[in-house]
């Protein structure tokens, strides 16, 4: 018994020591980190500090969040040749150790708000969506800004959010609570048609509503697609503030816009939306317009009928590769023409768009970030908005990721494997704290790169045609009414109120024309009741306390 | 010492001694026990602190303590909204439908794969048969995409070619019920025969022999000795299945649904994703999600007693 | 007379079988169907997939996509590291399956009732993500290989099935009379109950591996270094990239997307190790290995 005791007694310690080991494996298992690390030690930087009285003394340590969209054969985002570069252009020079902490943009709200629960989020809080933003503001995680500490530590990205207006979005509640990066306006959303079927038809070009849908009807009279023609593809809308923008009246009352204009949620129950709706359910019921868009929520669909052949019209971002050399694989003899705004304007409209937001990224800086903290991460801004260190992270090293055209303009190499590779968009999710694209200094410039960079070779044209587009309907475009606090009751119902707009949308646009009336005013009521009342009433009593009733 | 007294330390001390003398027969196993019970003392019972959210106006930053309490105003607010509701039925709907058709699926095919007797044959099935549970949703809900469309989905080009009438299997909401469930049916059932076939080998040959010597024909040998014998496995398994009924995965349904079946597609996880989770209203996620778990341990408690009944060991 | 009955009896089993054996065959190659589908994507063209065209066959045969899977360290470098935490994994969950199963199977143990249900509500209750990631921060474990593999490590519903075995394999009589004979109770098991448990073990050690490698939701939260993500986390960033929300400011997020074709190489090679590794388990399920040691 004793022995048997023994042998019992020193299996089981040996299985305790077991199960130890594998908590400790993982407690010393600081994971087998790639390339070299950055020289983050308590070493002195390899530069004497500048005159500048900003060197910090004591080293302070910033965690800066950067996206991780899992593209796949790329260097980890929180740890590369660039964060690296960073480091040592930046961090070294200042004193300031940078850390990158890598947030999945497929869930990062998630993520941020883990993040603050453990109280380990980093020093900027970002989003791209402004109800978002305004949420982590409510929940108390965005500090206000110091004004003057903005001034004294990153002039001249507070003087780019002066220029562009933009400090007013951020300004909630009397305090500035963001500040923002630039967005230089970019040309490649545009919708196409296929100018060969125009031609076989002999029809010009549609420049409103009645004759555009005579040229859908002509198309699938024709069958210029073959049995399946689609006049236009379609694919379930974005439900967001774009819907319905050449229903809408010109110029538009204030208050209107104010409630019903936004874009997070579509105003169901306005009537510009519900005109567009009608719209939709004629073409749909008159198989002008893709038979299955309800089941194409990414708009893959859309595309695959767009570049077979089958379909007549299709509206995206233009890229340079994936769909009109894909198209042109199928149907060698395509021609594309930009179709223009007008054809989608029904009589008495203007070709109405809303006014792109002057910002891109907005950031907040975190309410447990220290003083010392708030003043490094300013002055990464400062540094990454100079041209010089802008230029070098959008574009990289010379000869080996770009290489410098005839006019100046620098033209990217693609395929470097090289250590300096760029990271995802060309080092975008990096810089996107200070602009969310490339701006080469003038219009011109901007406009001759976007032409090659987002259109393939020979198609150019659609690009400028597509900015010409834009500086004539300029006039037309409207820009959101500005709250001076946040919608609460948006950020609450907006998810729920964009899923139920895709299905009533489906069943408006899907039902038999005479049942559309009845229809419509049974779903309002329904939308209503989910939560957009709430979100109508919370907006009129801001918008009227504003107007001083 | 009056006599009550008397009792009473008699019974202490007897209930002592029990104690004792269990502990020092059954040591190993208690120590045995020691692992298992520490992991789920620290990884599930501790963080399951954290379902007091429930009864409270969680901010992030108050953290558990510090958020205002509630009570069951959370739950009160989930329960008078209409969305929730066809939530509810539809999981309830579509779950059951899974259990009724996707319950035997599996032990049928695993009574007949245990009947091949060409091994390679059986090998290879084995092995296909299992595969679609290594696919995502999303995925499964593509390819159906492209199989099941109306127009041009490859199995109504077919039929439109031979001259029959389209089936809107994925766009009209009785149809698209059982295309969940037999898609849901078709990915698990492979997998599912694992269980049941390691449960056959378990059998003991020799009752296979006396069924032979008794007379019993191949059917007779299923219905005499295989099934009896993975009966308790099989009701193991259906009392876990019934405990879940409440639940739902998000994946298959929001991969396989689309705005046009909305009505029955909506399940309570599609619904706690946009109410609760892209709302950032945590509360309520974890409500709703402390209602199902209420439901579903219900529900195995009931079974379990009906199972023992019955005769099996049961659950607990 | 008995002829007649013989020959019956044989055509109904032929039947049965051509039967049985057609039904099976149907459908294993409905399952089989998809895979091959995905697989003809990754083996085309982009252009053939975008366009939709490419259904069991491979149009524009190329191995392009492979050779870019393939030639990309951070995906080996990940499958080695998910391979060698499943394999932890299944080994921590085994030993903690059978020390939870064995003694609740003892009618004798006071408690076990108790104990039971204390797992049992672990299959039901859960505390969240939020409260998850907490624990995982407080014990200092986010960024850390232990995080995948302690947490999830024991099954209650696996640790049922091994108790429900158990107890239908291991006749009690065989036990006690061990435990008469002054067996302890490790003893028994180690030596008795688990070389009769062969089928399950392996079943067991099947659903934890598959569990392990399928699951990655809490790669997603708990780790941010990459080095550290398992493969089909990494696997699943490459599916989503498309649907970002188009309701914020930023401009088109892609100039370059991943196309379908390399995700489709990606799903089929975070799939193959599993494929590959079933057939040896599955010896153990073809012959019922039962030590003949009770006789009546």
């Amino acid at each position: 018994m004793n022995r048997k005791v023994r042998k019992t007694v020193s299996v089981t310690l040996v299985l305790l020591l077991v199960t130890l080991l594998f908590a400790a494996c993982g407690k010393t298992d600081t994971g087998t980190g790639t390339g070299t690390q950055p020289t983050q030690s308590a070493s002195s930087p390899t530069e004497a500090p500048k005159e500048d009285s900003k060197v910090f003394k004591n080293r302070v340590t910033i965690q800066i969040p950067v996206y991780d969209r899992g593209v796949e054969g790329l260097p980890p985002v929180d740890d590369n040749y660039w964060t690296r570069w960073i480091q040592k252009e930046f961090g070294d020079k200042n004193n300031i150790t940078v850390e990158y902490v890598a947030i999945p943009r497929a869930d990062e709200v998630n993520k941020f708000n883990m993040l603050l629960a453990a109280g380990d989020a980093p020093d900027i809080i970002f989003h791209y969506d402004f109800p978002a933003a305004v949420a982590y503001k409510d929940a108390g995680a965005i500090q206000p800004i110091d004004i003057d500490m903005l001034k004294e530590y990153a002039p001249t990205y507070y003087q780019k959010n002066v220029d562009l207006d933009m400090l007013k979005y951020g300004f909630i509640d009397n305090q500035q609570y963001f500040i923002f990066a630039s967005r230089p306006t970019a040309y490649n959303w545009l919708t196409m048609i296929r100018q060969d079927w125009l031609d076989k038809l002999n029809m010009p070009m549609p420049t409103n509503l009645d004759e555009y849908l005579n040229v859908l009807r002509a198309f699938r009279d024709n069958k210029l697609g073959g049995p399946n023609t689609v006049p236009q593809t379609h694919r379930l809308p974005y439900p967001n503030g774009y819907f319905a923008n050449a229903y809408r009246p010109y110029p538009i009352p204030e208050e209107e816009l104010a409630l019903y204009s936004d874009l997070s949620v579509v105003a169901l129950t306005w009537e510009p939306v519900k005109q567009n709706i009608k719209t939709d359910n004629l073409m749909y019921n008159e198989g002008l317009i893709s038979p299955n868009f309800a089941l194409d929520s990414d708009g893959s669909k859309a595309k695959a009928e767009f570049v077979t052949g089958v379909g007549g019209v299709y509206g995206d971002y233009l890229t340079k590769e994936g769909i009109i050399d894909v198209l042109l694989s199928n149907v060698p003899d395509a021609k594309l023409s930009l179709l223009p705004a007008t054809a989608g304007v029904p009589k008495g409209g203007v070709p109405a768009e809303r006014a792109y937001w002057p910002f891109g990224m907005i950031i907040g800086f975190n309410s447990a970030s220290s003083e010392d903290e708030v003043k490094a991460t300013m002055m990464l801004l400062e540094w990454m908005i100079q041209p010089e260190n802008l230029f070098t992270l959008q574009n990289g090293i010379e000869g080996k990721t770009y290489k410098m055209g005839d006019d100046g303009l620098p033209i990217a190499i693609g395929d470097y494997k090289g250590e300096e590779r760029m990271n995802y968009n060309s080092n975008k999710d990096l810089w996107c704290l200070v602009i969310e694209g490339k701006d080469y200094g003038s219009e011109e410039a901007n406009l001759k790169v976007q032409m090659t960079t987002f259109a393939p070779d020979g198609f150019e044209y659609l690009i400028k045609d597509r900015y010409e587009e834009c500086v004539a309907n300029q006039k037309y475009w409207y820009t959101d009414f500005l709250f001076d606090t946040g919608i609460s009751a948006v950020s609450e119902y907006k998810a729920i109120l964009q899923e139920k707009f895709q299905e009533y949308y489906t069943q408006l646009v899907m039902c038999n024309p005479s049942e559309f009336d009845a229809l419509y005013e049974r779903l309002c009521k329904e939308y209503l009741d989910a939560g957009f009342q709430k979100i109508i009433d919370e907006k009129k009593a801001v918008y009227e306390r504003m107007k001083g009733r | 010492m009056s006599k009550v007294s008397v009792a009473y330390e008699t019974k202490k001390k007897k209930k002592k001694l029990g104690f004792m003398y269990y502990l020092r027969r059954d040591w190993q196993l208690y120590l045995l026990l020691v692992f298992p019970v520490t992991m789920v003392i620290i990884f599930k019972y501790f963080p399951m602190a954290g379902l007091v959210i429930a009864f409270k106006d969680y901010k992030i930053l108050k953290g558990f303590m510090g958020s205002e309490w509630v009570g069951f105003k959370n739950f009160v607010e989930i329960f008078s909204n209409k969305d929730f509701y066809r939530a509810l039925r539809n999981t309830l709907i579509l779950n059951g439908l899974d259990l009724l058709l996707g319950f035997p699926m599996p032990i049928i095919l695993a009574i007949m794969l245990n009947e091949i007797r060409t091994m390679w044959y059986k090998k290879i099935n084995q092995t296909l048969l299992y595969l679609p549970h290594f696919l995502s949703w999303v995925i499964i809900a593509g390819v159906a995409y492209q199989l099941f469309q109306p127009r041009t989905g490859l199995v109504n080009v077919l039929l439109r070619n031979m001259g029959f009438n389209e089936i809107p299997f994925l766009t009209e909401n009785i149809h698209w019920v059982f295309s969940y469930v037999l898609i849901g049916v078709w990915q698990s059932m492979g997998w599912g025969t694992i269980i049941y076939l390691a449960a056959i080998t378990g059998i003991n040959p020799e009752l296979y022999d006396s069924a032979t010597i008794d007379g019993a024909g191949r059917w007779g040998k299923i219905r005499y000795v295989t099934l009896p014998g993975i009966r308790s496995t099989i009701t193991i398994i259906l009392i876990i299945n019934l405990g879940r009924i409440m639940g739902s995965s998000f994946e298959r349904a929001h991969s396989l649904g689309n705005p046009i079946v909305k009505e029955v597609a909506s399940v309570i996880a599609t619904y706690v994703y946009s109410a609760g989770i892209q709302a950032q209203k945590y509360s309520f996620t974890t409500a709703v999600g402390l209602f199902q778990s209420v439901v579903g341990l219900v529900l195995v408690l009931i079974s379990d007693w009906i199972s023992k009944k019955i005769g099996e060991e049961g659950l607990l | 007379m008995f002829g007649d009955r013989y020959i019956k009896t044989k055509i109904i089993n032929r039947t049965a079988d051509i039967f049985i054996y057609l039904t099976v065959g149907l459908l294993s190659l409905l399952c089989v169907l998809p895979f091959i589908h995905v697989l003809a994507k990754s083996l085309s063209s982009d252009a053939k997939v975008t366009s939709q065209l490419v259904y069991l066959i491979p149009k524009d045969f190329n191995l392009r996509a492979y050779r870019s899977v393939l030639g990309d360290p951070s995906m080996i470098r990940s499958l080695w590291h998910t391979v060698k935490v499943t394999v932890i994994f299944t080994a921590l969950g085994m030993f903690l399956t059978v020390c939870a199963a064995y003694p609740l199977t003892r009618k004798r143990l006071r408690g076990r009732n108790i104990i039971s249900v204390l797992f049992v509500i672990t299959l039901y209750f859960s505390g969240g993500i939020i409260p998850d990631y907490l624990l995982m921060h407080r014990l200092g474990l986010l960024n850390k290989t232990a995080s995948l593999i302690l947490p999830l490590a024991f099954s209650a519903y696996n640790m049922i099935i091994m108790r429900t075995s158990i107890q239908t394999t291991v006749p009690d009589s065989l036990e006690e009379s061990a435990f008469l004979d002054g067996a302890s109770d490790i003893r028994i098991l180690l030596q008795i109950v688990l070389p009769l448990c062969k089928p399950i073990l392996a079943t067991l050690c099947l659903f934890y591996a598959v569990g392990r490698w399928n699951a990655y939701q809490d790669s997603v939260f708990y780790i941010t270094r990459q080095p550290l993500y398992l493969l089909q986390h990494k696997l699943n960033l490459l599916i989503q990239t498309t649907n970002t929300s188009l309701t914020s400011s930023e401009a088109q997020p892609d100039t370059v997307t991943n196309p379908e074709v390399i995700k489709s190489a990606c799903i089929i090679f975070a799939t193959l190790p599993i494929v590959i590794v079933y057939p040896f388990v599955q010896k153990y399920f073809v012959k019922g290995v039962m030590i003949g040691a009770v006789k009546g």
